[in-house]
């Protein structure tokens, strides 16, 4: 890496400057990217208390030459541009020489590098902006970079920082999309000792995804690839087969020149073209890169650099539509029809596919007397008399997927199926947590979870025994659901579970789950219930409409829209003049 | 413990008791009375300590008071292994003859459970418990080794005892097996050798691996045929030797002796049973031919690149189960219906192994598959027998076998369907016959079958309605009757659970002899998996660690860049300092390491043994790039450890061990020498250590490393021919040296000695002192001429006639001696030293007049 040395003041003054440093993440993410830029093939990122009390960050890079490294602290100082011009044909991440200075103000650092053309490794420590001491130590060639007393002399600062967990989901999160940007650099991500994140050394970005999200719960992912000549856009990425669809958009990302970009527009480009394979709903899953020239973009925008500027942008997302649009067109036409036939209705996804439902859940109260090894004549004896009763509404037929016709004594019923559904759920969920009840399953659901949702998991899991639900870790990577509210149907709780951790990011799950109470168990039942266009057939329909057309007096699904439209005999008479 | 001094009184029971136990006199005897193991006397004074239970007395205040204690027999299993555990034997002796018979009971040992032979499920994950037997045979020791779980028997080499006891420690046996005559030599070496296996005596002279065989069947009462001889070796292997083993800590640390910490555990990421075993073997036995090692780094290689289907194999062999232990279970008969799931179980999920490898292009890879595909018949046989959920343990219990596998069976549990039908029927009849619905006709198996009237109930009914029920039980609020029908019911009932019971063994026998018919086949697919286990393992760690293919290079060359210790680096990280290494016979076949204390010298000559026999052993190793040439053999010889089972101390043991190597070593072999001449004087050091430098030069020609604290070594180096200096670099900044573990070309004359005991903590007091001394000593010996530093060039050895180089350009012997003479300190030279020196000349002159 060539010398390091100070940009002069005119260059500086045009550089988006501001504060770096807001919490341990960010602080990541720039010693990161110094990591990228210094071509390190394996970095290490060590945490105690989600880097609250340390961060320590270990590459295998070219390092720092020795008499350069007091200057790398110093602010405007860079190895990577001399001139603002330097920025159109800019290859490294950094560029503004102001990171290291930044982190070095408000917290005590201590740096030891070693290039490959000496022996040995230099060190060096600075606290709060003063240099303490120098020496020399060893190491492979590389740099290692040690972060304490963050914000020790800033206390409003430090209070503004989350709890241990939600500062370590941040990172987890962050470092996720950096092994998903460089899938051939191996990263480690470590805190208070025990291991977060190793992926291995990789060279293919499929393979990089399966190892952060194993392959089981994401199998139909595709491997994308395009390359336009004349604008020299390259994308290449992978997403979702439209089989596969999610609830929320958690699982997207684009990176713009290896930079990982928060560009809602370029999300909503590669959406619309699933348009016509996904509902509005769903969201598809991506990890896409693109590639453009230099000159092309603009990242001297936001001093944290989560923000470009394209040049040609409507090119950018022509081109970006294209791809996806014409990929998925292809897929289409390679992948069997049935498969999509195949996709389980989802009334049923909840159930493990070996045991049919009915054994899964253990009625809450077993009956106390003891069984005879090898002969079963309890159910002689307790059989429950269920009361047949004859079907006042009884179901004709699906209207276009979406609208339940029904015959009843009085007159025809119109059900919105989603809204019906989700109310009845709404009703048996909120029954449940009302009365803090719970049912233990007899298999325990197994969800794959992301290293960032296993954190979230780890923090929050006690909170969701309010709703009902007992959540076991099971592995790194799986939680283990073992029991749940009290329902008369199985429900999508892998779902539910995902879908309302998603709560953890906005804001303090704690106090969401105090006064949002409500509002999650309408989000549980909204992911729980069946979808418009969901196909059903007459036996699931009648099952439905069972639970709830006798629901007392409530016509309205939770949000407050009607579900249920009555059209009276009288008023068919009379609008067909029989009486 | 003879019967006759025992009291004539004894009951029957006893006196069976200690007939039994005269055979047994070395074992625990556990006794079966009813539902318990019992232990008397000693045994009984030994166990409750062993296991922590309460001792008792039989006859307790009489003459025949005898010590007494026990445990129920469905815990037996945990108990035995405690007293295993505690290195005791244990025979196991049950009832034979039907307890409900008048007299006593007929009572049998029907197993011999030993360390050696012990077969658990429970055992602390991955160790491999050997037996061993010893034998001798014209004067020729002979020993063999014997894994009971897997039935593989296999010879240790050596003819010596030494060499046995090398094979012992290697392998770490639990039992060893000797012929009672040679009881006495081995006991003392046992003892004092701190060698754990437990030391039994056996009265069969055979061939060790024959005492293995009989021993095997004695005690377990078994036909023992799942033992099979290892097959011959395929490929040859390097020998490594005990020494070896130990100093480069490839199986065990040094610290505890534990895996932990070992090399072994380093690149161990294999899942199954199968992998670990021959992971461990591969270590113990690296190859000696290209072609082999080649092919295994093909397949190491092929899987590397594939993270995804690597992880795809590693879920799927986490249902393998161990299927050589299986069939030894079988063999010796402690199987249960739970081995069995556990084999189909295995045979589930070669299919998913197969279909994760078949999409696989490289051909390296689908050579895999032949392997994985099972040829035989019984995985469809236990598909159709057997229910995979809650098997039981006993082959008794439960309802594991398949309806429709067995007729016989079926239609025994068909009169079970039926019979819930009767009670069904029978509880009608009798709600119409006694006039109310409020009746319960259960079946439970403390009160067996019985018809319940709540007492509330019963005052409304008539009595004449129940004049055919008998009271068989009062509950608080209900009455439990009985009738003659309930009781045939019961009776019949009973007897068709005793027979299903007993059907199921049999089905569950004739499944366990379909299974051992297959048995060959079995052991195959237990290696392809092991196989394809470490080979999995192998990737795995090469792509998490950052190792890379190794090279073969020619002409013996050794070059390793940014090589890493395996175990230091990975506990060190990016602390760890990687170093580039190079020997050939041109000019580096010698390098000398000298520098400070603590700077990296051992922890790089390790390195480079350790990334050759990763090599050797078809494994990729931790460095930048490395190119290692086939080695004949590996020799080490580091640290000084007294060897007190050889009476040998220190330095002996030190000389010792360079002697085997000065003897065996050829042009071919790596020798890594950590300091040599330590225990003994400085001069006798230094001049042992500096003749044995020139004889590896000009003898042995083996690639060697040296390192050495004898800097007067560093000139001798210099002015041999195909011998470098290099030393382990230091900084010192601010008047402090910091290591930089780095190996750098030339050599450092000073060991900084004090420097690193400041750093351990020795008193100020004392450092300051010993500074002091030390800066004397270094400016007296400046000025003394009996300084060994510099060295008087004349006194480097020129090549004696064994080596090629032409004998004219070398001084005289006369001369030489001369030199000698003229250079002799009389103030600072010992008596021992003078006759020492005296001989040696006097030697020179006599070769130099013979030559004449
Ligand atoms: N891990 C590293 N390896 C090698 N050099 C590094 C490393 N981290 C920092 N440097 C050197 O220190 C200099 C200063 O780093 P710093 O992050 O403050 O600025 P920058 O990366 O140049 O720009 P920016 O502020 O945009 O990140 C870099 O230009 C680089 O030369
Ligand atoms: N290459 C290396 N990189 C980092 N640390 C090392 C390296 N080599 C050795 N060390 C550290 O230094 C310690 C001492 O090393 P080692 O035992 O090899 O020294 P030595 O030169 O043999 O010392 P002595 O002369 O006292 O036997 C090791 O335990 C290890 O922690
Ligand atoms: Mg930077
Ligand atoms: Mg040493």
């Amino acid at each position: 890496m060539s010398k390091i040395h100070l940009l002069p003041e005119h260059i500086a003054s045009k550089i988006a400057a501001g504060e770096v440093v807001e919490r341990p993440a960010s602080i990541v993410k720039e010693l990161i990217e110094n990591s990228i830029d210094a071509k390190a093939s394996h970095i290490i990122v060590t945490l105690r208390s989600g880097g609250k009390s340390l961060i320590e960050i270990s590459d295998n890079g070219s390092g720092i030459d020795s008499d350069d490294m007091p200057l790398a602290f110093l602010r405007h100082a860079t190895s990577k541009i001399c001139s603002i011009d330097d920025l159109d044909s800019l290859l490294s991440l950094g560029f503004r020489g102001e990171a290291l200075a930044s982190i070095a103000a408000v917290s005590t650092v201590s740096i030891e590098s070693a290039i490959s053309k000496d022996i040995g490794a230099s060190t060096l420590t600075i606290n709060h902006g003063k240099l303490i001491e120098q020496g020399k130590s060893s190491r492979v060639p590389g740099t290692t970079i040690c972060i304490e007393h963050l914000f020790a002399k800033i206390p409003a600062r430090k209070k503004f920082l989350k709890s241990d967990r939600q500062e370590l989901a941040v990172t987890t999160r962050l470092i996720q999309e950096f092994s998903l940007s460089y899938p051939d650099i191996h990263f480690e991500l470590y805190n208070d000792g025990k291991k977060i994140i190793n992926t291995t050394g990789e060279k293919d970005l499929l393979e990089r995804f399966y190892d952060i999200f194993s392959r089981t719960s994401y199998s139909q992912m595709l491997p994308l690839k395009y390359i336009d000549n004349q604008s020299q856009i390259r994308i290449h990425g992978v997403i979702s087969s439209p089989v596969l669809k999610r609830a929320t958009r958690t699982q997207q990302m684009i990176c713009i020149n290896g930079r990982v970009i928060k560009d809602f527009r370029l999300c909503k480009v590669i959406e619309d073209a699933y348009h016509g394979f996904l509902l509005s709903s769903e969201h598809p899953i991506f990890f896409v890169h693109i590639t453009l020239p230099a000159a092309d973009i603009d990242v001297n925008v936001h001093p944290r650099k989560t923000e470009i500027r394209f040049a040609y942008p409507d090119q950018v997302m022509s081109t970006l539509f294209h791809a996806v649009k014409t990929f998925l067109a292809e897929q289409i036409l390679t992948v069997p029809v049935q498969k999509f036939a195949e996709t389980p209705s989802r009334y049923h996804v909840g159930s493990p596919p070996l045991s049919p439902p009915e054994q899964l859940i253990v009625p809450p109260t077993s009956p106390p007397f003891p069984i005879p090894s090898s002969f079963h004549i309890d159910h002689l004896f307790t059989k429950m008399d269920i009361p047949v009763e004859e079907k006042p509404v009884k179901v004709l037929s699906q209207i276009k997927n979406s609208y339940i016709l029904c015959e009843a004594e009085t007159g025809l019923l119109l059900f919105d199926q989603h809204a019906a559904h989700e109310r009845y759920i709404y009703e048996e969920l909120k029954h449940s947590v009302d009365n803090r009840t719970t049912q233990p399953l007899l298999t325990p659901i197994t969800i794959q979870v992301t290293p960032e949702q296993n954190v979230l998991l780890g923090e929050c899991h006690q909170l969701y025994e309010a709703f009902g639900f007992i959540l076991e870790q099971n592995s790194p990577s799986t939680w283990l659901i073992t029991q749940v509210p009290v329902s008369k149907k199985e429900l999508d709780y892998e779902n539910i579970i995902l879908v309302t951790l998603e709560y953890t990011n906005k804001e303090n799950f704690k106090q969401a789950l105090t006064t949002k109470k409500d509002d999650i168990l309408h989000t549980m039942a909204c992911k729980a219930a069946v979808k418009f266009n969901d196909h059903l057939s007459i036996p699931e329909l009648q099952n439905l409409i069972d639970n709830v057309a006798y629901l007392p007096g409530i016509y309205t699904c939770p949000h407050g829209r009607p579900f249920r439209l009555e059209l009276k005999y009288s008023d068919l008479n009379s609008y067909f003049k029989r009486t | 413990m003879a019967e006759n001094k025992l009291p004539k009184k004894l009951t029957p029971m006893l006196r069976q008791y200690m007939a039994i136990k005269a055979n047994y006199q070395d074992t625990i005897l556990l006794f079966r009375l009813g539902d318990f193991y019992e232990m008397f006397g000693s045994d009984a004074e030994i166990s409750s300590q062993v296991l922590h239970i309460a001792l008792t007395a039989r006859h307790k205040g009489s003459e025949n008071e005898i010590a007494m204690c026990g445990f129920p027999h469905f815990s037996a299993e945990q108990y035995i292994k405690k007293l295993i555990k505690a290195g005791h034997k244990v025979a196991i002796c049950d009832q034979t003859s039907d307890p409900s018979l008048p007299g006593i009971v007929e009572r049998q040992v029907t197993r011999v459970i030993t360390p050696g032979t012990i077969v658990s499920d429970t055992e602390e994950e991955h160790k491999i418990r050997l037996l061993a037997a010893i034998s001798k045979n014209n004067n020729a020791w002979e020993i063999a080794f014997c894994n009971v779980s897997t039935g593989e028997i296999f010879p240790g080499g050596g003819t010596t005892i030494p060499d046995l006891i090398d094979q012992i420690r290697i392998r770490d046996p639990q039992e060893i097996l000797i012929h009672h005559d040679h009881h006495g030599i081995f006991v003392p070496i046992i003892e004092q050798g701190h060698i754990r296996g437990l030391l039994t005596n056996v009265t069969t002279k055979a061939a060790a691996q024959d005492m293995i065989g009989t021993y095997i069947r004695s005690t377990q009462q078994s036909t023992a045929e799942h033992l099979y001889h290892s097959a011959v070796e395929e490929s040859k292997k390097i020998t490594i030797d005990e020494i070896t083993v130990r100093n480069l800590e490839l199986v065990r640390n040094n610290h505890d002796g534990k895996v932990y910490g070992s090399l072994l555990d380093t690149i161990n990421a294999t899942i199954t049973a199968h992998g670990y075993r021959l992971l461990h073997s591969m270590l113990l036995h690296p190859l000696a031919e290209r072609e082999a090692i080649q092919s295994r780094l093909n397949f190491v290689e092929a899987l590397k690149e594939k993270g995804q289907l690597r992880r795809t194999l590693q879920a799927n062999l986490k249902c393998i189960s161990d299927i050589e232990k299986i069939i030894a279970k079988i063999v010796l008969r402690s199987a249960s219906p739970r081995d069995l799931g556990a084999l189909l179980q295995t045979f589930h999920t070669l299919p998913q192994l197969l279909e994760a490898l078949k999409p696989e292009k490289s051909a390296v890879i689908q050579s895999l598959i032949p392997g994985i595909a099972y040829q035989g018949a019984v995985s469809q046989l236990l598909e159709n027998a057997i229910e995979m959920e809650n098997l039981p343990q006993s082959a008794e219990e439960g309802n594991w076998i398949k309806g429709g596998f067995d007729k016989e069976l079926d239609a025994i549990k068909n009169t079970f369907s039926q019979a819930q039908d009767w009670l069904k029927n029978y509880e009608d009849e009798e709600k119409k016959k006694i006039g109310t619905d409020q009746i319960k006709v259960r079946f439970n198996n403390i009160t067996g079958c019985f018809l319940e009237i709540s007492k509330a109930n019963l005052k409304n009914i008539p009595v004449e309605r129940t004049l055919h029920l008998t009271r068989k039980q009062t509950l608080v609020n209900a009455e439990r009757f009985a009738s003659s029908a309930l009781y045939e019911f019961e009776a019949e009932y009973v007897a068709s659970e005793e027979k299903s019971r007993k059907r199921q063994a049999v089905i569950f026998q004739s499944l366990c002899a379909d299974i051992l018919k297959e048995k060959d086949l079995l052991q195959i697919l237990a290696k392809k998996l092991a196989e394809l286990d470490v080979w999995v393992s192998l990737a795995h760690i090469a792509d998490l660690q950052h190792y890379v293919r190794p090279e073969f290079s020619s002409d013996g060359k050794l070059e390793i860049e940014a090589g890493r210790h395996p175990i230091i680096a990975k506990k060190l990280g990016n602390s760890f300092v990687p170093n580039d290494t190079k020997l050939n016979h041109e000019d580096e076949q010698l390098v000398l390491i000298t520098g400070p204390n603590m700077g990296g010298k051992s922890t790089y000559l390790r390195q480079v043994a350790l990334i050759e026999i990763l090599f050797l052993m078809g494994s990729f190793v931790p460095a930048k790039r490395a190119s290692l040439p086939i080695i004949d053999r590996l020799f080490t010889r580091i640290g000084a450890q007294d060897h007190l089972l050889r009476g040998m101390s220190t330095f002996m043991v030190e000389m010792t061990e360079t002697a085997n190597i000065l003897n065996h070593a050829t042009k071919d072999s790596l020798i890594i020498l950590d300091e040599i001449g330590r225990g003994t004087s400085t001069y006798d050091g230094l001049s042992i250590a500096w003749a044995i430098c020139e004889y590896l030069i000009h003898h042995i020609q083996a690639k060697t490393l040296f390192a050495s604290h004898y800097h007067e070594l560093i000139n001798v180096v210099e002015s041999l021919p195909k011998a470098e200096n290099a030393s382990v670099a230091i900084a010192e900044y601010n008047k402090q040296i910091t290591f930089l573990y780095k190996v750098i070309p030339g050599g450092i004359g000073k060991s900084y000695g004090v420097e690193v005991a400041k750093r351990a903590g020795l008193p100020l007091d004392v450092l300051d002192h010993a500074q002091n001394i030390l800066a004397s000593l270094e400016k007296d010996s400046f000025h003394s001429s009996s300084s060994p530093a510099p060295i008087p060039a004349q006194l480097i050895v020129p090549p004696t006639p064994l080596s090629p180089s032409s004998p004219s350009s070398s001084p005289s012997p006369s001369s030489f001696v001369l030199d000698q003479l003229l250079d002799i300190n009389i103030d600072s030279l010992t008596p021992l030293d003078a006759l020492m020196k005296l001989k040696d000349m006097q030697e020179k002159i006599k070769t130099e007049k013979d030559n004449l």
